[in-house]
């Protein structure tokens, strides 16, 4: 069984701020169980970068040079080349599209478990590695371990870990690594066509505001809802919603918090008619002050509330419309 | 062209946790959006769409939904053996299951399933079957016996581009709107038998599958969101919105 934990670097940015710092996890990792930590590089040569890597905790790096535009496929197949010469004991890859997919496609080949988008790796008190990764939405956090297999993987988050620089003693060594695979015929089956750059509006991104209004199924009609719209405008805040309320067309899927939808956390959230789902809470945990408003006494978004508003909507949005516009 | 669509039954109340509803188990979203997009592909070209699902009996009324909304066949993959199969065991049981069903051209996935939410099985079917594996489809807009022209959105581009079959495709969003299906359709569908397979049918290694094939395991949950006290606000409407004012600009200090 092999030792060392290697990471498998950023196809395009094999230096990247990401991949920088899962080397200071793996790092980490590596003193407290005598690892050598190896970086598997494609791509095109550069000291700066190579540097950078042992800067943050790299001992090895192991290259292979491709100066010429490659694709994902090809990519996979180099890595998996490296990692069936190493046999490692730990994989950490960025969680990102192509990290994902190749630690999916090597997990599935070498046998390899693996955790998606990991929070938190350690050992435990029994000096066994765990994998922690938020999971039902960001509800709940799994610790997971590895069985029945001896290369353990995971794909990593941006920005749980900090990258640090670490003191070294020694000299990093390099190892140059040719493939000599012909693996290139699954790159054919995708030919681009056209390449159409996204439109530079971008994404209503409802994680910038600091004030939000929140609508639930308890706000019935359009009229309501352009009101609720208005007075938040006011206030200067912006307006997201439940999943119902998207499902009924009364607002934009880019707005849905919760379940499926997307987590915020800003200062202010104020809450009309949103019954409080725990699939809908978990999308506002971070919020730092919850106001909610709505008719039903019972509605467990008061079990989450700091302010719990028991009351007819139209009245207090009436009222809130006298005071806004006065 | 043959196209399998697999499908993740997942429990009704996580996605609608609002409501009760008569089914136990419903389409994972993203596997909903995947298959709708599918389904449209059938006005382009002759085409057997075939959903398989891993899961238990009881998904058979969503598989037969499926079929009144388009679908040639439907496959429940099902078997004690099975349980407790994590990504790897997944996609060593469907991809034995696709293996069975033969001369499959491409297989249409959603982007990950909102209960394990790993996006993972997609690449580890590929991977077992040699195909190769598309991220990030929007929509087919053509298709051709050996090839099908895609649009795939990624962050920053749109891309159309050509994809030769065998392929897998993942298609990359998810729909909360349940399809909205006539009844007709509906009892004309339930004649249909859905295919139940096991794993002798399958001709599985026992080694690879369920808890066995496993190379993970959840050791504990911990729960996130913390309650706190019920703290009801006395007054009028007039009083509340007020304070609701104040609380927004603000102005009120929190007591």
């Amino acid at each position: 069984m092999g030792k060392d934990i290697v990471v498998i670097c950023d196809s395009q940015e094999y230096d990247g701020e990401h991949v920088l710092q899962i080397i200071t996890k793996a790092r980490s990792l590596g003193d407290k169980c005598d690892s050598k930590v190896s970086a598997l590089c494609v791509g095109h040569w550069d000291d700066g970068k190579a540097d950078n890597l042992f800067r943050y905790g790299a001992d090895n790096i192991v290259f292979c040079r491709q100066d010429q535009r490659f694709d994902t496929p090809y990519f996979v197949e180099i890595i998996a080349d490296m990692v069936k010469q190493i046999i490692p004991k730990i994989i950490l890859v960025p969680a990102t599209v192509i990290g994902k997919m190749t630690a999916a496609i090597l997990s599935t080949r070498f046998e390899a478990g693996l955790t998606a988008d990991c929070i938190d790796i350690d050992f435990d008190e029994t000096g066994e590695l765990y994998f922690s990764r938020a999971a039902i939405n960001d509800s709940v956090i799994a610790k997971i371990k590895c069985i029945n297999c001896s290369i353990m993987m995971g794909t990593v988050k941006k920005d749980v870990f900090i990258k640090k620089e670490y003191d070294r003693r020694e000299q990093g060594t390099i190892e140059e690594f040719t493939y000599n695979g012909i693996e290139e015929k699954r790159s054919d089956s995708w030919e681009v066509l056209e390449r159409i750059e996204k439109e530079v509006k971008k994404d209503i991104d409802i994680n910038s505001y600091k004030k939000v209004f929140c609508i639930g199924r308890g706000v019935k009609n359009k009229e309501t809802l352009e009101r609720i719209y208005s007075i938040a405008e006011k206030c200067g805040a912006g307006v997201v919603g439940t999943r119902a309320v998207v499902e009924e067309g009364f607002i934009d899927k880019a707005r849905q918090v919760g379940q499926s939808g997307k987590s915020i956390s800003p200062h202010i959230y104020v809450s009309f008619g949103v019954s409080g789902a725990s699939q809908h809470m978990v999308g506002i945990k971070n919020a730092e002050i919850i106001v909610a408003v709505n008719t039903d006494k019972n509605a467990a978004i008061f079990d989450y509330a700091d302010y719990s508003m028991v009351d007819n909507i139209e009245a207090v949005l009436n009222e809130l419309e006298k005071i806004a516009e006065a | 062209m043959k196209i399998v669509i697999c499908i993740k039954p997942i429990k009704s109340e996580l996605i609608y946790p609002n409501e009760s509803r008569v089914e136990d188990f419903l389409m994972n979203p993203y596997d909903l959006y995947a298959f709708e997009k599918t389904i449209e592909l059938k006005k382009l070209i002759d085409c057997k769409i075939i959903c398989l699902c891993m899961g238990p009996m009881s998904s058979k009324a969503l598989l037969q939904k499926a079929i009144a909304a388009g679908a040639d066949e439907s496959i429940i993959l099902n078997d004690d053996m099975f349980r407790g199969s994590d990504t790897v065991a997944t996609s060593y049981i469907l991809a034995k299951a696709i293996e069975k069903i033969g001369n499959v051209d491409m297989i249409v996935c959603g982007r990950r399933t909102i209960d394990g939410e790993t996006g993972q099985v997609v690449y580890g079917i590929g991977e077992r079957l040699n195909y190769y594996c598309l991220p990030d489809a929007a929509e087919i807009l053509d298709a051709q016996d050996s090839a099908i022209k895609v649009k795939q959105v990624k962050e920053t581009e749109i891309i159309i581009g050509k994809l030769k079959t065998p392929a897998v495709v993942a298609f990359y969003d998810f729909v909360v709107t349940q399809p909205q299906i006539s009844l007709l359709a509906l009892k004309r569908a339930k004649k249909k038998d859905i295919i139940v397979w096991n794993a002798a049918d399958l001709e599985v290694d026992a080694s690879k599958c369920g808890l066995d094939g496993s190379k993970t395991k959840v050791l504990n949950v911990q729960k996130e969101i913390v309650k706190k006290p019920k703290s009801y606000i006395e007054g009028n409407a007039e009083e509340k919105a007020e304070l609701l004012y104040n609380i927004i600009t603000g102005k009120a200090h929190n007591s």
